[in-house]
Formats: C-alpha cells, structure tokens, sequence
C-alpha cells in the first residue's frame, strides 16, 4: 500500500541544516498495523507527516495506492488525504466550538456527503466507539480517554484506508490507553492499515511490526506477529 | 457547508463574548455614525431637488473690484441684466428676478397683522423656475400686473384661516397703505431650498410703486447700479451653464464696465442652483447657507470612523490567529481547502458586521433627532436615507465587511497544518507590522480629530471673547414702528423715548437702521471731494445723535453729532477702515474733507474707531454713519436692570404709541452669537466624532493588550519570579502600545495642521494654531492609550506568578 523508497529531508535555517530523513526506504502492505519508534528528533513525527501527505519530501518516492504522490501539488495531496486517511493526535485536535458529533462530522462535509447520510454515518460509528450518549457534548466536557475515541471515531468515519496515529496515548493514563489502542486494533483487524508513532514499548506491541528510527533513518525492523 | 460555516461562526459569538463584545459594539457605533452622517449629507445635498428644472436654473452673482481691489461680492444683481441677458444670449431660455418684499402685512377684515420678513416681488416666471406649486389660482396670471401677492398654504391660513383668500385683499401697512389681491395659494415651499418663500408679490407693483414715489425711469427694470435683486437664469435645455459663465466678461465689459478708464469694473458668475446652499456665500444671501467645507469634513469624518471600527475587526481577529491556529489545522488536516477556510472566516466577519449593522440601525432610528438637533438639520423627521445614498452605504458596507474580514481569513487559513499543530507556529511578524500600522493610524486619526477639536473650540471662543469694539451687552433690541407716515412718526417716537429714559433700568434709547450682527445691505460709492478723487463702495449706517454713546463706540478722532450744530445734517461720520479705503493719510486727515455719496455732498465731522459689526469671520468694512434721527428700523434701549420687567414696560408704552405695529424684541447678544452658531455646532460635531473615533479605537486596543498580556502570561510569571517589580511589569506590557501612540502623532501633526488652517481661512480674524495643542491632544491620546492598556497590564502583574506560570 505505501512505499517509499530514498525518501530525504532537509530542515534548513540560516545557519543550520538538520536532516530529518536520510534516504528512507520501507514498505507498508495493505492491513499492517506498524509502529515506528526512536528517539526524539530521530524523524518519526517528519515521516508522519510526509505519510500523511502534510508535507513535502526533498527527494525520493513515495507511492501510496500504486500512485507517486511525493510531488502532488496542495490540492491533490488535500483530495487523497480526505479520501483515505485518517489522522488520531496525540493531543486529540478536536475543534473545541464543535460538539462530540460535529467533529466527527467534519471529514464527511469536506467530503461532500449528503446531509442525511452523514448523520447515519456519525451515529454509525459513534455507537461503535461507545459514546452516542456525549453526541451533543463539547470537548472540554469529555473526559481525556473520551476525547481520544471521538478523534478516533473523527479519523476514522470516512473509512479510510491508512490511520496515522501520533503518540494516540501520549496524554491518557494506562486504562484509557488501552482502550484507545483495543480500538485501533479491531479498525485494523477490520482491515484498516495503521501507522502509528509511539514512545510506549507497550503500545507497540499492539502493532504487528516495530520499524525503529535513528536520525532520520531506519535502524531496526522488528516483526511481532 | 454554509449551515456549519454560520453555525460555527454563531458559536464564536457567543463563546467569546468579550472579545465580540467589542468587536461589535465598535463596528455599531462606526456604522451608526456613518449612517447618521450620510444621513445629513444627503439632505444637505438634496437642496432644490424638488425642483423639477433645478437642472436648467443657475443664479447671478456680482463681483465688485475698486482700483485693482475686490471690493465685495454679492449674492444680489442689478435688475437689468437678466432680461438683456435673454435678449442677447442664446443660451437663456428665461429669468426671473426676486427683492425683498416684507412689510408689515394686514388682513383687516379678520384682524389679523404680521410683520412678514421673507417673502419677495417676483416675476410671474417665478413659478415655473423656482418650481412653486399652485394650488390654488391660475399660474398664468397670478403674478401678471400690479397689486398682486401669492400666499403659501401656511400664510394664507394666518390670514384667512379656513376661508379661501383668494380675490380677497391683504394690506401693506408700511407707511401708505396698499393694498393687495390674493391671486393664488401654493403649496409650502419645500425647506430643503436656499430660499424661504412665505408669499411673492408681483414685480409690476414695485415698478407701480416706485412710480408712484415720483420715479418713472422705472429703475427696477432699467438700473445698472441698485444691487439688490436675486437673478435666477433658466438656460434652455441642452445649454450648458459654462457656455453662458464664458459669456459674461464680454457681457460685462458691453454693458458695466463701458468706460475703460473707470477704474472701478464689474464681473458676473453664475452658480448652478443646486450648488447655491452649499458653496454660495456672499453678501446678500436670502438665508445662512449651508457649509459645503463643513459637508465634506463630516463625510470624511464618516469615512474615517467606519474605517477604524474595520481595522480593529482586522486587528482583533488577526491576533487571535494563535487561538485560531489549531482549528485551521485539523481542519486542513481534515480536508479543508483554503477556500473551505476563507468561506468560514468570511462568513464570520459577516454575522459579526451584520448584527452590528442591526444594532446601528436602530441607534440611528432612535437618535436620528438628537443627532438632526445636534448639527443643525432642519429635518424634523426620523432616520431616513435615498435610494442612491442607501446604495452607496449598501456597497460601502460590503466593501468593507469584505476586505476587513478578508485580511484574517487568508491569513488564517495559509497556515500550514503540520506547524500549528506541532506548535511550531508564531505570529508572523509581517501582521504584527499591519497591526501596529493600523493602530498608528487609528490614532493618528484620533489625534487629528482631538486637536481639531481643541481648534474648533479655540477659534469660537476668541470670537465670542474678542472685544468688538462696542458693548452689546444689556441691549433690547426692538424691531422699529413702520405703519406710521413720516410726517407724524416723530410724534410718536420722541414721547415714546422720553418715557422710556424715565423708566429705572433703562439708561439709553437710540434708533438705528441697522444693528451689529446684522449685515448692511445699504451700501452706496463714496467719493472724496478734495483733490484726491479716490472713491470706494461704503456700508452705510443711519444712527440718531445717542448710538455712539449708547453702544460706547470709541471716536478715533473729530466728534460725534451733535445737537449743538445745525450743520450735522449735512455731516458724516467715518470708520477707521473707511480712511483706510478712501486713502486718507491718517484719521485726523480725514476730518473736515468734503465727501460726495449717493447724491449728497458732506463733510467728515469724526472718525469712529474699527469696530465689529458683524462676526469675526467677517472683515471690518467701510463703513460711513449718516445723521437720521428719522431711522426707525431698530430701536436699542441698553437697560441696567432685569429684562423681564423692562420688556413689559417697555410693551406697554408701546403699545400706547405703536397701536398698529407689532411687538418684536431680542436680546443683542444673543443675537449677535447666532453668527457664531454654525462654528459652534460644528466643534461640537467634531468633538462627539472626535469621542467616538477614540473610544472605538480604544475598544481595538483593549482587545488587542488584553491578548497581549494572555500571550505573555508565562513570560509574566518568569519575570516575577525572577523579582519584576509590578511598576516594572505594566511598563514593560505598555511601552510598545505607547511608542505606537507617540508614533501616530509624528503623522498626526503636519496632517492637523493642514486640514484646520484650511478652516482657519474662513474667518477674517482667526487664532494662530500653536504647539500646545498638538501637544495636549498627544498626551490626551498617550493617556487614554495607558489607561486601556496600562489596565490589562496591571492585572496580568498583580496576578500570582505560580498561577500563571500553571497555565503553560
């Protein structure tokens, strides 16, 4: 599904330059749960963000669905992105204005779905993240653990095929963590693919396979499953 | 998509409610100004339109040069140009002249006298190119011969009440009576003209009358010298009124100016009907004019007021950029375009600007007469716009709401996702540079209209302040007795004065043909008869032997008239301007020099020191006194003691030897201050603005330290901790507001400086702009500027170090 092959990147400022990716290469099958580990400034958060098509690589290819997208303009790379890949952050990003449905709702306006539909969609996959019953509540009134599964239940509600999750348990305590890292197991054993970066030598074993990072290049790869 | 960018941005309302709060309540009192204002412009430019050939109707005016010199201007013409102008140039199509005609009016039949002061003889053309409406008469011949007078609906029903007046008969009480058929009632004329037309009474009775008076050359029709006659030309359609103005020195020079060796020439112009209200002011005007300077000021004041609300809108939503950043951010992330984004924050600034357009809307409704009290307005009526200034205002609101709204939403919605939502993002520098430029400029405009104030305020009260020359104080003015016939009036008047100096309170009783504060149409060339022909055009004054004392007018040389000589009569007096003008070496040179003016030879007997007659926005003339103890146009009875019981001791005697005349009296000072009224209304205007422009700019700056101080809470608490004193704190929170405000003033300046000495140049005897205005109104703004930041500031200081230091 993703492969991405001598991916490079370079922050530059007026005096320094700081590699971020240095010749990347790996592969991603469609179904994969992956976690990507290393150090911080090792380049994990970069290649999230290159995955997730909200920045540019400097050289390289990444071909996502069989297409070289690495050079894709800002509005073809905004059309994939809402198309097939949903985004869980570790500090949730949910829009604070919005209640628990209109957040999830969200991605299906970008989307241009139908009001009626829409709304069976939401209460769809609100049911299954277990919290139909704070449809109408704001963020601030959502407990951290609730808050994460409605960024779940957001990245997930146009059935993408690729979840990139950020450090998803990076600020919850360890029963809401797992039960954050329960859901993205069962969306992948659903056959969602998911990338997910993570500090938690306990999260990752979540996933089926470990790649491990070290400025700005893959050190180790570990399969668990 | 719009259902949520609407709910969305109703949500912001309300969840900020402070910040919307001022946003608001800025954008409504900018709009409500703006609306009030065009509100006033449009009437103020509406004068004449009722008129359906305003279009085609221009007026005559009169330049007067005397050896090299413009010695004056008038509104007023003489009576035989506007029918050789339709003779010789193809342009005209017709005229019509008007002349004062009030007299003391009288319907006997029902008892009814009114001393009538603005109607006019008018030419039966009259109707047709001034635009009345006849309700009542036939229109072809209701001013066609003599003896004839048109009423408007409102006089007619004084007169008549509810009878019809028409064929019935009106008297003329003034001296010999006359008596006058109504030949026709029309509809009020609007008050939206330059002319107040209570009745006309046809132009063949002056001819009749004046023949009557001895004098067959009918000057009304033939003269070239008796200036005072209202002009109005109807071009024929197509004719452009600058064909005909390019006309008029050849026009001029074959009919006035004959003589080349006369060193004394005349000069005709015309003014578009439309434009007289506002840009028509010169000696002889039928009414005060509007202020077309004063016009355009307050439409730019409009201007700037709307614009500082829209640049804090900008201001405040672009420094919540920070707050905003996240939500740009996952939205991106989501999916959204820029477009989604720039449709989102638009559709914000529109709620925003739209629920402060209600709430301007019904502050207009509710203060549309106070406002109209404030600058003068005739308009009794509530809030009301054209079509086309509803428009203007429809489009400058859009405008507006558009770019103002416009600058945050590409602003926000460039933000690159990743940064913000990886907190690497900062306020660019680049809007911090907008944001101090547009708080520059919202002050600079403060200041501008502060000092402007300051101005407006200085120059009236040297006006009012200034020494005129004579004491108008304590002075009863009483309009004079006019149904007497010269030949009995002395023997009404004389007891009538004699009783009053017996009366306490009252210590002197003079009788003039005019009074300060009133302009002097009786204006006549003067010609020195010693040698020395030199001549100029003299404002005459016609005084009995007790108006220099009683007024405390000072002689700068000679002495006033006097019983004692016999000869007084043929004795004139002079002002200082007037030895000026004449070319005399000094006063004391002009005493004793024989003077020829209006057909009469005199000598000069004193010279009166310059005095002011009118206002100071209006130079000292020349002026030549004559000896008429015969002058009843005004009495003054200068009194010592309380006016009430004066008036009616005075009313009383009046009453037993003016029978016939009406009782009308004002206060002289009060009177004289009326000149000032325009200059007052308008320092008040400009300071309620000048208020207005600086509390909206305040409500942006508010806004903008209160986010400041928000932004820089950890920074806060890390130099408390580090032993920041609060005096040090609310400095260092302020100073960057401050070096913006002292900024703006660097622009404000020579910008202030500009515009008031344009409108210093209206007044003939005018204040000299000095620094410390600039200074007092840029310490006023500094101030101001403080309090409001210097508050958020303080707060932030005093607040517990751990507490903000917590929030991080």
């Amino acid at each position: 599904m993703i492969k991405i092959s001598d991916l490079q990147k370079v922050y530059r400022t007026e005096e320094v330059e700081t590699v971020a990716l240095n010749h990347l290469s790996f592969e991603v099958k469609e179904g994969e749960f992956v976690s990507v580990m290393g150090p911080s400034g090792c380049g994990k958060s970069t290649l999230l963000n290159i995955l997730g098509l909200l920045d540019d690589p400097d050289g390289g290819s990444f071909i996502f669905n069989g297409t070289e997208v690495a050079h894709f303009n800002e509005r073809k790379r905004a059309d994939l992105r809402k198309r097939n890949i949903g985004f869980v952050f570790q500090s949730f990003n949910l829009i604070d204005e919005l209640t628990v449905f209109e957040n999830v709702e969200l991605p299906l306006i970008y989307l241009g779905v139908k009001g009626p539909e829409r709304k069976q969609r939401v209460e769809a996959v609100l049911d299954k993240m277990q919290i139909m019953h704070r449809r109408n509540h704001y963020p601030q009134q959502l407990s951290g653990g609730q808050q994460q599964r409605v960024a779940v239940a957001r990245a997930v509600v146009n059935n993408p095929k690729l979840i990139l999750a950020d450090e998803p348990t990076g600020n919850l305590d360890s029963s809401n963590g797992n039960e954050v890292m329960q859901l993205l197991t069962d969306l992948n054993e659903q056959g969602t693919t998911i990338i997910m970066v993570t500090h938690s030598e306990h999260d990752s074993r979540y996933s089926h396979r470990i790649i491990r990072m070290l400025d700005g290049q893959t050190v180790t790869e570990n399969i668990l499953v | 998509m719009l259902k949520n960018h609407l709910q969305l941005a109703i949500r912001n309302l309300f969840k900020r409610k402070g910040y919307s709060s001022l946003n608001i309540l800025g954008l409504a009192i900018g709009i409500a100004c703006c609306l009030l204002i065009f509100q006033h412009v449009a009437d103020e430019r509406s004068y004449e339109s009722f008129n359906p050939v305003a279009g085609q109707v221009v007026r005559l005016r009169l330049d007067y040069w005397q050896q090299g010199k413009l010695s004056w201007q008038s509104a007023t013409v003489y009576p035989a140009i506007a029918p050789t102008l339709k003779k010789e140039l193809p342009e005209v199509e017709d005229f019509c002249r008007l002349i004062d005609g009030n007299f003391l009016m009288a319907n006997d039949a029902n008892h009814v006298k009114i001393k009538e002061t603005q109607g006019y003889f008018a030419d039966p053309s009259a109707l047709n190119i001034l635009g009345i409406r006849l309700v009542k008469g036939n229109p072809a011949s209701a001013l066609d011969g003599p003896n004839k007078i048109l009423l408007s609906q409102t006089m007619a029903r004084k007169y008549f009440g509810n009878e019809d007046p028409v064929g019935k008969r009106l008297t003329v009480k003034d001296g010999k009576p006359i008596y006058l058929e109504v030949s026709g009632v029309y509809k009020d004329y609007p008050a939206n003209s330059h002319l107040v037309l209570n009745h006309l009474i046809s132009y063949a009775t002056l001819n009749e009358q004046i023949r009557q008076g001895g004098d067959s050359s009918m000057p009304a029709e033939t003269s070239w010298g008796w200036y005072d006659f209202y002009a109005y030309i109807k071009l024929k359609p197509g004719a452009d009124w600058k064909t005909l103005q390019s006309k008029l020195p050849a026009f001029a020079d074959r009919h006035m100016n004959k003589d080349p060796k006369n060193p004394n020439k005349n000069y005709l112009f015309v003014i578009p009907l439309t434009d007289i209200h506002l840009y028509s002011n010169f000696n002889q005007e039928a009414e005060v004019n509007g202020n077309g300077k004063a016009v355009g000021f307050l439409f730019l004041i409009a201007f700037f007021i709307i614009i500082i609300a829209w640049v804090n809108y900008t201001n405040l939503a672009t420094s919540r950029s920070l707050e905003r950043a996240k939500e740009v951010g996952v939205r991106k992330v989501l999916g959204a375009i820029k477009r989604d984004l720039v449709l989102q924050f638009l559709t914000e600034s529109l709620l925003l600007n739209i629920v402060s357009l209600a709430i301007a809307l019904l502050a207009a409704v509710l203060l549309a007469r106070p406002f109209n009290d404030l600058i003068g307005s005739g308009q009794a009526a509530g809030f009301h716009l054209p079509l086309t200034y509803a428009l203007g205002f429809a489009a400058l609101f859009l405008t507006g709401t558009f770019i103002s709204g416009a600058y945050p939403a590409f602003v926000l919605s460039g933000y690159q996702p990743i940064k913000v939502l990886k907190g690497m993002f900062r306020n660019s520098t680049q809007g911090q540079v907008l944001r101090k430029s547009l708080i520059i400029g919202q002050f600079a405009v403060s200041v501008i209209l502060i000092a402007g104030t300051i101005l407006v305020y200085q120059q009236v009260q040297f006006m009012r302040s200034r020494n005129l020359g004579a004491n108008i104080n304590q002075t009863l003015v009483i309009e004079g007795a006019r149904s007497q016939q010269d030949s009995i009036y002395q023997e009404a008047f004389l007891p009538f004065k004699t009783e009053l100096l017996q009366q306490p309170g009252i210590r002197n009783v003079t009788a003039s043909s005019n009074v300060m504060g009133q302009e002097i149409y009786w204006t006549n060339g003067a010609q020195r008869l010693d040698g020395n022909n030199r001549a100029s055009t003299l404002y005459h004054l016609g005084i009995d032997y007790d108006f220099l004392p009683a007024y405390e007018l000072k002689l700068a040389a000679g002495r006033n008239f006097s019983k004692d000589f016999s000869t007084d009569k043929k004795a004139v007096l002079l002002n200082h301007r007037a030895v000026q003008v004449l070319g005399f070496e000094n006063d004391a040179d002009a005493l004793n020099k024989k003077i020829r003016h209006g057909g009469d030879t005199a000598s000069v007997i004193g010279v009166i020191a310059d005095y002011h007659h009118q206002g100071l926005q209006k130079a000292i003339e020349p002026m030549i006194v004559l000896l008429r103890p015969n002058q009843r146009s005004y009495y003054s009875i200068k009194i010592s003691s309380s006016p009430q019981q004066i008036i009616a001791a005075v009313e009383k005697r009046w009453n037993k030897y003016f029978p016939d005349d009406p009782f009308n009296y004002f206060f002289l000072d009060e009177s004289f201050a009326q000149q000032y009224k325009a200059d007052i209304r308008f320092g008040k205007v400009f300071g309620l603005f000048a208020s207005l422009a600086i509390l909206i700019a305040c409500f942006g700056l508010l806004g903008l330290s209160a986010y400041n101080v928000l932004q820089r809470t950890k920074e806060i608490g890390i130099r408390k901790v580090l032993g920041a004193s609060v005096q040090h704190l609310v400095f260092t929170l302020s100073k960057e507001f401050l070096y913006l405000v002292l900024f703006s003033l660097i622009i404000a300046v020579p910008l202030t400086w500009w515009v008031m000495n344009s409108w210093l140049q209206d007044f003939a005897y005018r204040i000299s702009i000095q620094w410390w205005v600039f200074a007092f109104a840029g310490v006023l703004a500094v101030l101001i500027a403080l309090a409001t930041v210097g508050f958020q500031a303080l707060k932030a200081a005093l607040t517990n170090p751990v507490k903000s230091l917590r929030t991080e």
